[in-house]
C-alpha cells in the first residue's frame, strides 16, 4: 500500500477528529508506516475501507491499537530498569504515571521493578491507555511464549537476587502468566494523555514516545510531562536516545544516558 | 550526475572492519553525511561508535531523535532503534517492529533515505549474514539513487551482498578499497 502525503495528511486530520488523539502532531512518515500496519492488520486495501471504518466508529478500538508501537520488550534497556529499582528504593515515590502505555512491556517492568523495591503499597501507579483491547491484554498477564527468553534474558541483566519465578504463577505453552498482584494499587485511565487534566506525580515513565512526533507535539507533550511531575527530586524518564526539546536547565542530566532526568 | 547530498552504508554486525576501513579511507574534507546501519547487539550500547569514531576521518556519533543532519559527520544507528530521515534533513529514531529480526535494520535506513533524498543519495552493501538492506538498496535502485555492493568474493560473509545482487543491478559492485576510491573522487 502507498498513500500519497496528501493522502496521508487528510488522514491525520480524519483521525484526530474521530479518534481524538492528535495524529496531525506525528512525524508523517512514521504515521504513514503505522497506517501501513493498520491496513495490513485489519486486511484493508482502499484508503476508504479506513474512512468507512473512522465514519462509522466501527472498529475504531482497532484502528487505535494497531497505529500504536507495541512496546518492544519486557525491562528493555535493563541497565535503565537497574537505576529505576535504585531511585524507588532510596527515594519517597509516590505517584508514578505512564502516560502512553500501548503494551505490556513497560507496565510489567514497572509493576516487578517496585516490587523488587518493596514499594507495591506504597508506590501508586496511574496508567493511560487509548486501545480497550491494550488494556485487555495487559491485564491477562500474559508474557507470550515467544517473549520469554528475551525477558528472561533481560531479567539477568538486573543482577537482582530475585528470581523472576518468584513473580510468575504459571507457565504453560502460551508463556509465563504473572501473579495477580503485581496489578495492586495500578490504575487504568482510557483517553489519550494530553486531553487530561493535569495532576502531579513523583514519576512519569514516558519512554519512547516523543520520537514520533514533530517538534511542534514534541514540546508540548514534553511541556505536559513537566508539568506533571511535582517538583524537586521528580523524575522524568524518556527513551535513552531521546530528550526533551524543552526544559533547558531544568534537570539534573547526570543519568540523562539511561534517559532518566531528575527535576532540580 | 544528481548532485548527492548523502551517503548510506549497512552492513551487518560482522561489517566492522570493513565500515572502519572505509570510515577511515574516506578523505576528512569529506563534505556529506553518511549515515550507518549496522546489525549490532542492543544491549551494549556504548564502545561501538567510540571505536568507529576513534578510526574515521570524520566525527561518528549515535544520534539522539530530531538531530540535524550535518555534512562531513558520520550518523551510526543506535542499538535498539530504527534510523530514518525527514524531509527537513534531521534523523527520526523508532522502537517499531523488527525487519528481519533486525532493529536497526538496514532495509528501514534505506527505504528512508530513498524517499526522502530521491536520486540524490548513495546506498552501499557490505558484508552481512542476513538479506537485510536488499530491498532498501533496491528502493534507492527505484528512486534512482547510486547502487554500490561489496564485491561478494572480498566479503567474509557473501549472504548480505548475494541477496542485494540478486534483486537489482547495482550501479557499482566494489571492494572495499573501491568503495573509498569511489567516495573520494565522487563529483559532490
Amino acid at each position: 500500500m502507498f498513500l500519497s502525503i496528501s493522502e496521508l495528511r487528510d488522514l491525520t486530520v480524519l483521525m484526530s477528529g474521530r479518534l481524538k488523539i492528535d495524529y496531525t502532531g506525528y512525524n508523517l512518515s512514521f504515521f504513514g508506516r503505522r497506517v501501513a500496519n493498520v491496513f495490513k492488520k485489519m486486511g484493508l486495501r482502499r484508503v476508504q475501507d479506513l474512512q468507512t471504518i473512522l465514519n462509522s466508529l466501527v472498529k475504531d478500538d482497532e484502528v487505535t491499537y494497531h497505529m500504536a508501537v507495541p512496546g518492544t520488550e519486557v525491562f528493555r534497556s535493563p541497565s535503565f530498569w537497574r537505576q529505576i529499582i535504585r531511585i524507588l528504593t532510596e527515594n519517597d515515590i509516590k505517584t508514578v504515571w505512564v502516560p502512553s502505555l500501548t503494551s505490556n512491556h513497560e507496565l510489567y517492568s514497572l509493576a516487578i521493578v517496585r516490587e523488587l523495591a518493596g514499594r507495591r503499597n506504597e508506590t501508586k501507579i496511574e496508567v493511560n491507555v487509548v486501545s480497550d483491547r491494550t488494556t485487555r491484554e495487559v491485564n491477562e498477564l500474559l508474557i507470550p511464549e515467544t517473549e520469554k527468553d528475551l525477558t528472561k534474558t533481560n531479567y539477568e541483566r538486573l543482577q537482582t537476587s530475585t528470581p523472576l519465578e518468584d513473580f510468575i504463577r504459571t507457565e504453560n505453552e502460551n508463556g509465563m502468566y504473572l501473579k495477580r498482584e503485581l496489578m495492586e494499587n495500578i490504575e487504568f485511565r482510557n483517553g489519550w494523555y494530553m486531553n487530561t487534566d493535569t495532576v502531579s506525580y513523583d514519576m512519569v515513565l514516558f519512554r519512547n514516545t516523543l520520537i514520533e512526533y514533530k517538534k511542534s507535539l514534541h514540546e508540548k507533550a514534553a511541556q505536559k510531562m513537566m508539568d506533571s511531575l511535582k517538583g524537586r527530586g521528580s523524575v522524568l524518564c524518556l527513551g535513552g536516545r531521546e530528550r526533551p526539546l524543552v526544559g533547558d536547565g531544568w534537570f539534573d542530566e547526570t543519568l540523562a544516558y539511561d534517559g532518566i532526568y531528575i527535576r532540580k | 550526475m544528481s548532485e548527492i547530498k548523502i551517503v548510506v552504508i549497512g552492513g551487518s554486525a560482522g561489517s566492522f572492519s570493513v565500515v572502519g576501513k572505509i570510515l577511515s579511507g574516506i578523505r576528512s574534507d569529506f563534505p556529506l553525511p553518511v549515515l550507518v546501519c549496522m546489525h549490532r547487539l542492543k544491549h551494549i550500547r556504548s564502545g561501538f561508535a567510540e571505536s568507529l569514531d576513534e578510526r574515521a576521518s570524520l566525527p561518528v556519533t549515535e544520534p539522539y531523535d530530531k538531530d540535524s543532519i550535518e555534512g562531513g559527520h558520520v550518523y551510526l544507528a543506535p542499538a535498539n532503534y530504527h534510523m530514518y530521515v525527514e524531509y527537513n534533513d534531521t534523523i527520526s529514531l523508532s522502537i517499531e517492529e523488527p525487519s528481519n529480526y533486525c532493529r536497526p535494520a538496514l532495509d528501514n535506513t534505506f527505504t528512508s533515505v530513498a524517499q526522502v533524498y530521491g536520486e540524490k543519495c548513495v546506498g552501499i552493501i557490505l558484508t552481512g549474514a542476513n538479506k537485510d538492506g536488499a530491498e532498501g538498496l533496491k528502493s534507492i535502485a527505484d528512486h534512482g539513487g547510486v547502487t554500490i555492493v561489496q564485491d561478494p568474493s572480498t566479503a567474509d560473509v557473501a549472504t548480505m551482498p548475494q541477496a542485494a545482487l540478486r534483486l537489482i543491478k547495482p550501479t557499482y559492485v566494489l571492494s572495499p578499497q573501491g568503495i573509498i576510491d569511489y567516495l573520494n573522487n565522487m563529483e559532490i
